[in-house]
């Protein structure tokens, strides 16, 4: 399998390649108003209205800073009523892949109930990254606020 | 393939009804043979052992017969000695009487004279008319009924003359008196009777009397000597028998069988007694031939005298009655009967046992012939169900394979619809046949229509990977130029610093000039003014060289920005070709090593461009101190220059200031030098830059081909896939 690889803060993260749509470079967000803090904006993807979470803010609270390695990843998003979406993540140093086999992987040995979508860890070189579980990452009521808000988008 | 399986059902049908029936006709017709072998056999035995019996039976009837007429006569005989009692004895008279003697066989004539014979006092005498009486004799008829005669011995020899007799002889419708009986017959043997009664005892049995047999009891007539001097004999005609003879008419064997009784000995052998409705009776048959030229008559008297009492023989034969045109195959069963010298037959014709025969054969063959229709029947049902049953099975069979042709054909959409049309109405194998292939097309239709999905996918994702292709090359192109432009700019650069080199030393030395003018005296003062002009001159020189390569610098530093910018949108271009080639599963294995080589080339090019980056604002920094040192040295050169009449005075100091300025242009020329030497490595840098895109375009280039590989790949996998077509347009 296809990692797509990324940096939070210093920690290296990883999205299954398989849901990842397209990396687009960063682009002026238009504002959410009312969504919660983590959200970065909304923007125009291919005429349709996209939703983009800012995963650095999401996962530290402090919001990504604008690199030119910051770039927004693409992902299909199935909400609890089983509808697909695209959902935009941003993060920084968004520059490659890695490829590895699910056997790879090593549970971290720490359970992280209020962050459900950190995954397995995956030891790679010298260094070792975590994946994303993209499914985890939105509770319901944002689910529901942000797709409810951008309509009909898939 | 369908008719055979079909003709397999019937054949296996009918294989099933012809072999019970074919073994049922075989051992039929085995035990038809056999049961009509047994049965012609039984029924032959059955009709030797009834003729046999038959013949038996008539015998039997005869010796009843035979022992009744011998008590009747018996009696007869009683009586007629109580007679002859009565009226005395019977003696021979002195006187004699000639006869003419008649000899009964041989009907020789001889006269002969002897004692008359009286009965008590009185002569018998000589009465042939049947109007006269005899006695004793015609007494005997009126009481008996019997023949009754007596017998006057001839001679020695015992032959006996007939002097009383109620016998009437047909032929003169006399009494039979005259003739006599020899005691030795013409042909040799002694007469029994007469043998008998010469011995001095009484018989009882069979003789012949003229012509016909009697049964007889004879009692010698003694003298007073006891001599035999005659017969006292009374018999019955053994024909005369008639309710015997009718019963043996009556008597029928088989259909058109019957009795017969030959003769069998003396001048009665082969002669017919009794025969088939007494219509040949009398007839000599001993010279009679069967239709074979044998002659049966005779084996059957010898076979018959040579039996024992109660013993029966069998014969075939072929007989011809009168009356009928050809001979018939004739078995017959026979007895010899001693008292009455009779062999008695009963006959039949085999044709009757032929008839029953073939009426027994008739039925087997009837029965054979019922077991066959109804085996033929058998078959032609099982047939007609097994075309029935076969065209069951087969049909649903032909459906699905007519589906699975279909299918083959890659017409899914048809064979979907023709289960929509087929109604499976058979509740056996063939509907879970009929099932499974319908399930299996409604996979095959989800498969195929899944795999159309994604080859579209693909497509998609193959175009898009080719335009990034396509996009990239122009960039990496525009970048080739932009590194060329490079490196023209900073070679123009290198150029500058040596030539800026090259004037500072010419600076130097001039300066040096000058302060060994200025040592030399102060009358060069005029000389001094315009080499300090000259001086100016070239310092402005520098300073505009200084601005040119700063200018360059600048352009240099924007190019860099754009390479950066081009690197930058390389590594997301192969960032999604990676994401695509990983969406592309196996057909997308070979580009996704070229999108991670493209991805190291942009981090080469990112790394190259930022080396270019940190040189440029280097090179940048020591241009600007170079123009400040030279603005400052402009400022002074202009003060000297200025001053330089004041300072005839100051001279001294000018010239210790002169002296002060070649360490200085040392420093300056060392910043060139370093300048220079930062444009040349820039130069490499732009000569690296320029091999390594080079390479991303070989890199493109295979990318290029890798995607149209793809592309030929999906475009074949469609081609295939669109074999099946999955809406009805075919």
């Amino acid at each position: 399998m296809l990692l797509v690889v990324f940096q939070i803060a210093h920690d290296r993260f990883g999205l299954d390649a398989a849901q990842v749509v397209e990396v687009v470079p960063l682009v002026a967000l238009k504002q959410a108003h009312g969504a919660p803090g983590y959200t970065a904006g909304l923007f125009n993807y291919r005429g349709s209205v996209v939703p983009v979470i800012d995963l650095t803010a999401l996962i530290t609270g402090t919001p990504c800073p604008r690199l030119l390695s910051t770039r927004i990843m693409l992902v299909t998003y199935t909400d609890a009523a089983g509808a697909q979406h695209v959902l935009g993540l941003l993060a920084e140093r968004v520059l490659e892949t890695v490829t590895c086999s699910p056997q790879d992987f090593q549970s971290p040995g720490i359970a992280s109930p209020e962050a459900p979508y950190m995954g397995d860890m995956l030891v790679d070189g010298d260094q070792m990254l975590r994946r994303i579980t993209v499914q985890e990452l939105l509770p319901p009521s944002v689910q529901e606020l942000l797709f409810a808000a951008c309509g009909e988008a898939s | 393939m369908k008719q055979r399986l079909k003709y397999k059902i019937i054949g296996l049908a009918s294989l099933a009804a012809l072999l019970p029936v074919v073994i049922i006709l075989v051992i039929t017709s085995i035990q038809n043979r056999h049961v009509s072998s047994i049965i012609t056999e039984e029924m032959s035995s059955q009709m030797q052992d009834h003729l046999g019996q038959i013949a038996r039976d008539v015998a039997n009837l005869c010796g009843t017969a035979n022992d009744l007429i011998q008590s009747y006569v018996s009696h007869g005989h009683n009586v007629a000695e109580k007679i002859v009692h009565e009226k005395g004895s019977i003696c021979l008279d002195k006187e004699t009487v000639t006869w003419t003697a008649i000899n009964q066989d041989t009907k020789q004539v001889a006269p002969v004279t002897l004692p008359k014979l009286n009965l008590g006092k009185t002569w018998i005498g000589v009465i042939k008319s049947t109007s006269a009486d005899s006695p004793v004799v015609d007494e005997i008829k009126t009481l008996l009924g019997c023949t009754c005669t007596i017998f006057q011995r001839m001679n020695q020899q015992g032959d006996m003359l007939r002097v009383a007799t109620n016998l009437v002889n047909p032929a003169t419708q006399e009494r039979a008196i005259g003739t006599f009986i020899p005691a030795v017959s013409a042909d040799g043997p002694p007469n029994a009777m007469i043998a008998t009664v010469l011995r001095g005892e009484t018989y009882h049995g069979r003789s012949r009397v003229i012509n016909t047999w009697h049964l007889t009891c004879d009692e010698p007539i003694r003298d007073a000597a006891g001599n035999v001097i005659g017969i006292l004999h009374v018999g019955i005609r053994q024909e005369a028998v008639e309710s015997l003879r009718k019963a043996i008419y009556k008597t029928k064997v088989g259909k058109d069988g019957y009795v017969w009784v030959l003769g069998g000995k003396g001048s009665e052998r082969g002669r017919y007694i009794i025969s088939k409705n007494g219509e040949r009776d009398g007839e000599d048959i001993w010279t009679a031939t069967d239709g074979d030229g044998n002659l049966f008559v005779q084996t059957i008297v010898n076979k018959a005298l040579a039996l024992q009492e109660g013993e029966v023989a069998t014969i075939r034969y072929s007989w011809k009655n009168p009356g009928e045109t050809s001979s018939r195959n004739k078995i017959a069963a026979f007895i010899y009967f001693a008292p009455w010298d009779w062999i008695i037959g009963a006959g039949m014709y085999e044709d009757d046992y032929l008839e029953m025969r073939r009426r027994t054969s008739g039925e087997m063959q009837s029965l054979f012939v019922w077991t066959m229709a109804g085996g033929l029947a058998l078959l032609v049902s099982a047939l007609l169900a097994a075309a029935l049953l076969g065209n069951r099975i087969v049909r649903p069979v032909e459906n699905i394979i007519a589906i699975a042709q279909e299918i083959a054909r890659g017409n899914i959409h048809a064979a979907n619809r023709a289960f929509d049309s087929m109604q499976c109405v058979s509740r056996d194998e063939t509907r879970d046949l009929h099932e499974a292939v319908k399930e299996m097309t409604g996979s095959l239709h989800a498969l195929v229509s899944q795999v159309q999905r994604s080859g579209i996918q693909v497509t998609a994702a193959s175009t898009q990977i080719a335009a990034s292709a396509r996009q990239l090359e122009g960039t990496v192109s525009r970048q080739t130029e932009s590194t060329a432009e490079v490196a023209t700019e900073s070679q123009q650069i290198s150029d500058t610093s040596q030539s800026l080199a090259q004037t500072m030393s010419r600076v130097r030395s001039a300066t040096v000039e000058t302060a060994g003018r200025a040592a030399g005296g102060r009358d060069d003062i005029v000389a001094l003014e315009s080499t300090m002009q000259q001086l100016l001159n070239a310092t402005g020189l520098i300073s505009s060289k200084l601005a040119i390569i700063r200018e360059k610098a600048g352009r240099i530093d924007g190019i860099v920005t754009t390479i950066n910018k081009m690197s930058e949108q390389t590594n997301l271009l192969s960032l999604n070709a990676s994401i695509e080639a990983e969406k592309a599963g196996e057909y997308g294995q070979g580009f996704s090593v070229v999108a991670r080589e493209i991805g190291k080339l942009a981090d080469q090019t990112a790394v190259a461009t930022y080396n270019i980056e940190q040189m440029i604002r280097e090179m940048q920094a020591a241009v600007t101190a170079g123009v400040m040192e030279m603005d400052k040295f402009t400022s002074e050169i202009r003060l000297g220059a200025a001053g330089i009449e004041k300072i005839s005075a100051e001279l001294e100091t000018v010239i210790a200031q002169i002296e002060e300025l070649p360490p200085r242009f040392e420093e300056i020329n060392d910043g060139m030098q370093h300048q220079s030497r930062g444009a040349h490595q820039i130069s490499q840098a732009m000569l690296q830059l320029g091999a390594a895109t080079r390479q991303t375009m070989e890199s493109l280039r295979e990318f290029k081909g890798a995607a149209d590989q793809l592309n030929d790949a999906v475009q074949s996998m469609q081609s295939e896939v669109a074999r099946f077509s999955l809406r009805g347009q075919e």
